[in-house]
């Protein structure tokens, strides 16, 4: 029985054998031997890109996560540089009223008037024209198609077009941050016209644009490749990279492992926690910068009565050592800040009230606002009410869960009780949204222009803003509504010095530490700036370069 | 033929119980489809209140749910609230990745739990036994994220022989390339699976060998193999082959964890994504799909078992 079995076996085994030996040069190139699948080193044939995330859209006005892959195809009128500084980019210079760009009209409202580089052409040969500006306006402002923001979009009344190099955009009413409005770009008219934008698919997925890539190929959960353009507006010799591949790996470790086995050669936004890690991969450069975000400690003066009080909320920030985490759980990588606009910032002032770490004031300051621990538990109370909230922060994010529990340890000391709340990222955005939870450890990623009364005025409390501090104050409110009508930029931050003092005193919120951007590169890769925006890093991509030379400099 | 189809239909109220239950509780979750917009404070509250109607959000909810059943049924799905695109196109891309994940995967298992359950069970209580158990607990209880983070680290980074994730190289083509990125998802994914499948095959075995008729096979002066492979190994395999038809159901839907640490651009990786989005279409057409997967292959698994053992049909 047992030879007749074998017979019948005999056959099939020497088919597998023939097979195996007919797989094995594909095995053994794939995986055999020291070093077979390393990547290649990054260069100019080829950048391979680990990203955190697949894009929903490439449509820049589309998509609600960060538009690295579009900024590579898509370029804006301006964009934000390394400095936060705006330049122009398919505008030939940047309207102001100095240059006769801006005009306050009589009416109260104000025109644009946009000048457009000329010889720019779409990677289809058509040239970019003001058609092309007025058609993206008079697109967002309709009702058949579904942007992700119409901000500052539905104060333009009008777009008038009086050559195809000139839009002159009418605004119904002061709108200091105009010279952003077109940092996403524009819409060709000519692809798009009389379609269903939402749902056109072709153009969403390969858009065109007139930037320096193209979209090669999309795959589908694993990469999005990028290929130069010929034709590129800034000349042949740009861009100097042939092709970039944008892989999605969405574990962080993972991502680490790719840097490391040299399968992605960029990283961009590493957390603050794989830094050291990192640091040690040969060939590989982490490039430091700060951000324009910011972490804090919003104190919701909605639900908790005692956050009404200045000197309790002042107390809570005297109470926490902010210098301490910054050196031990961010390991020394993300400064301490003190205000809302971040240093990179055109407006930013450091001339504020600081509240040191001193525990003493803190305990002072509470016993001076009636909270005292009478019944000796090391808790204070005010009129048979506790010290207490629960701060809520995002769980699986092992940097904010240390902080939570440090911010917890350090108030407990001057009497206050803390309870910690990990919520997952989606379901922290609807309850911030609707102002259910006490206090809140989480950033602010902060818009290039420094408007900040959506954050803080007392009329822009949710649903009507991002105010979830609740903070409501007369002389805020007036020196916030009065920086965002001011054109001139000396005399608007003049008044936002004066928003960010103002600010420091009312102390509605603990700033912890600036959100400092690290982003893994190629120490070989020329001409990386970084970017403290959410135009991220690829703003010029166009001038990367992978050779000998002056390299990235190391953060 | 008549018994699968009166059990199909037995599945229609239960997936109407699910589906309900499904969009109940992705809708009761806190957040939505709308929260990943609200991180951008240049996204204002009529912006929000524009894209709610845009996608229905502002209907009560048993309306969405009707309009979401009459759809589903007559095969419009809806479009993907994340980038728009039909339902059926995002899960048809994806299924391919994951069928053949699950395939390798399932082949790689039986070809390690098979003979290790046999062995174990015919060699039970000595020292291949053992070591079989101990191997089989280690492999079940191993964390998926932590094994496969663990393959990476190994296989990719330090001897540079596998890719560490992703599906196919851009350089690379060809049968290798695609056999090199399967390898360490589809060990992870068989490695877990194979534990629990020897323990399984072992205790199957081992009650089959103390029964009576074996017991008389060896009266009758039956060779030892021949008992062990013709009889008691046959007779195990049955309720063993429920198990692998069940586990490669979960498989299918399941494989979510190795799916995204080696960035397997399968269902796993489409259903992590939406949920973390709350897409609400695509997670109500992935959890009824995996549902009537779950549903089909309990069905086959039955019905194979009544048709490779007569004594079940009697």
């Amino acid at each position: 029985m047992l030879r007749a079995a074998h017979a019948r076996w005999r056959p099939a085994l020497r088919r597998a054998a023939r097979t195996l030996a007919l797989l094995s040069p594909f095995l053994l190139g794939s995986c055999g031997g020291e070093g077979r699948t390393r990547g290649a080193a990054a260069s100019n044939a080829l950048l391979v890109v680990g990203y955190d995330r697949e894009p929903d859209t490439l449509n820049r006005f589309s998509t609600h996560i960060l538009e690295d892959v579009q900024t590579c195809v898509i370029e804006g009128l301006v964009t934000n540089d390394e400095h936060m500084n705006i330049v122009p980019v398919l505008a030939a210079s940047i309207p102001t009223l100095e240059n006769g760009g801006v005009v306050m009209r009589p009416d109260g409202g104000m025109d644009v008037t946009w000048k457009l580089r000329p010889g720019v052409r779409w990677h289809d040969g058509v040239p970019f024209t003001s058609a092309d500006v007025k058609f993206t306006v008079d697109a967002i402002n309709s009702p058949d198609y579904n942007p992700e923001s119409t901000d500052g979009f539905d104060r333009i009344s009008s777009v008038d077009t009086p050559d195809s190099l000139t839009a002159i955009v009418h605004y119904r009413e002061p709108y200091a941050p105009y010279q952003l409005q077109f940092v996403r770009g524009a819409l060709p008219r000519h692809v798009l016209e009389g379609k269903d934008i939402d749902r056109a698919t072709e153009y969403n997925r390969a858009p065109l644009g007139t930037g320096p890539y193209r979209v090669a190929e999309w795959k589908t959960g694993e990469y999005i490749l990028l290929e130069r353009v010929p034709n590129y507006w800034r000349g042949s010799a740009f861009p100097k990279i042939e092709r970039i591949q944008f892989k999605f790996i969405p574990n962080t470790t993972t991502r680490v492992n790719q840097l490391a086995s040299g399968e992605a050669h960029v990283v961009a936004l590493v957390p603050w926690d794989k830094y050291r890690e990192l640091a040690t991969i040969p060939g590989l450069t982490v490039h430091r910068m700060p951000g324009n975000s910011y972490e804090h400690i919003t104190l919701n003066q909605r639900q908790v009565p005692a956050f009404r009080d200045v000197r309790v909320r002042r107390a809570l920030t005297h109470a926490i050592d902010r210098e301490l985490i910054a050196r031990t759980i961010l390991d020394s990588l993300a400064p301490v800040v003190h205000g809302a606009i971040q240093p990179v910032s055109w407006a930013f002032t450091d001339s504020v009230q600081h509240y040191p770490f001193d525990p003493a004031r803190a305990r002072t300051l509470l016993d001076s606002a009636g909270w005292t621990d009478a019944d000796g538990d090391g808790i204070r109370e005010r009129e048979g009410v506790r010290l207490g909230f629960t701060l809520l922060t995002q769980a699986g994010f092992a940097i904010r869960e240390s902080v939570s529990q440090a911010v917890q340890r350090m108030l407990r000391d001057v009497g206050a009780d803390v309870k910690i709340q990990l919520v997952d990222g989606t379901a922290i955005s609807s309850l911030w949204f609707e102002g259910k939870f006490d206090a809140m450890l989480h950033w602010w990623h902060m818009p290039a222009d420094p408007e900040i009364t959506l954050f803080f005025a007392s009329d822009r409390t949710p649903p009507a803003g991002r105010n979830i501090n609740y903070v409501a104050d007369s002389t805020l409110d007036r020196l916030m509504y009065a920086s965002d009508r001011e054109i001139d930029q000396a005399r608007r931050r003049a008044i936002l010095v004066r928003v960010q003092q103002r600010l420091a005193e009312l102390a509605p919120e603990i700033p912890l530490y600036n959100v400092t951007r690290l982003d893994g590169v190629p120490a070989a890769l020329r001409n990386f700036k970084g970017n403290p925006t959410n135009t991220g890093v690829f703003w010029n991509v166009w001038e990367w370069d992978v050779g000998t030379g002056p390299t990235a400099p190391q953060g | 033929m008549s018994a699968a189809l009166r059990r199909l239909l037995q599945a229609i109220p239960l997936l109407l119980l699910i589906s309900v239950l499904v969009f109940s509780l992705l809708h009761a979750a806190p957040g939505g489809p709308l929260a990943i917009y609200l991180e951008n404070p240049n996204v204002r509250p009529a912006d929000i209140e524009r894209l709610r109607r845009s996608l229905g959000l502002d209907q009560p909810l048993p309306v969405q749910y009707l309009r979401w059943l009459a759809g589903f049924v007559t095969g419009d799905w809806g479009f993907s609230f994340t980038d728009g695109r039909p339902v059926t196109q995002r899960l048809l891309e994806r299924l391919p990745a994951t069928l053949e994940l699950v395939a390798a995967s399932l082949v790689l298992a039986l070809l390690a739990a098979v003979p290790a359950g046999v062995l174990a069970a015919v060699r039970r209580g000595r020292l291949v036994d053992r070591a079989i158990s101990t191997l089989t607990i280690a492999g079940i209880s191993l964390p998926a994220f932590w094994f496969g983070l663990l393959l990476q680290l190994v296989f990719a980074v330090w001897l540079g022989w596998l890719p560490s994730s992703g599906r196919s190289s851009l350089l690379g083509s060809g049968l290798g390339d695609r056999l090199a990125h399967l390898a360490l998802p589809a060990a992870v994914l068989a490695i877990l699976h194979a534990a629990a499948w020897t323990r399984y095959l072992r205790s199957a075995m081992g009650s089959v060998i103390a029964q009576r008729f074996i017991l008389a096979a060896r009266g009758r002066g039956i060779r030892e193999r021949t008992i062990r492979y013709r009889h008691a190994l046959r007779n195990a395999l049955l309720p063993f082959l429920t198990i692998v038809l069940l586990d490669a159901a979960i498989m299918i839907s399941g494989a979510v964890v190795t799916e995204s640490v080696f960035a397997w651009p399968g269902l796993g990786g489409l259903f992590t994504e939406a949920l973390a989005r709350r897409d609400y279409t695509v997670l109500m057409a992935f959890l009824m799909l995996s549902s009537v997967g779950v549903i089909v292959l309990n069905l086959v698994a039955d019905l194979s078992y009544r048709w490779l053992d007569p004594r079940v049909r009697a």
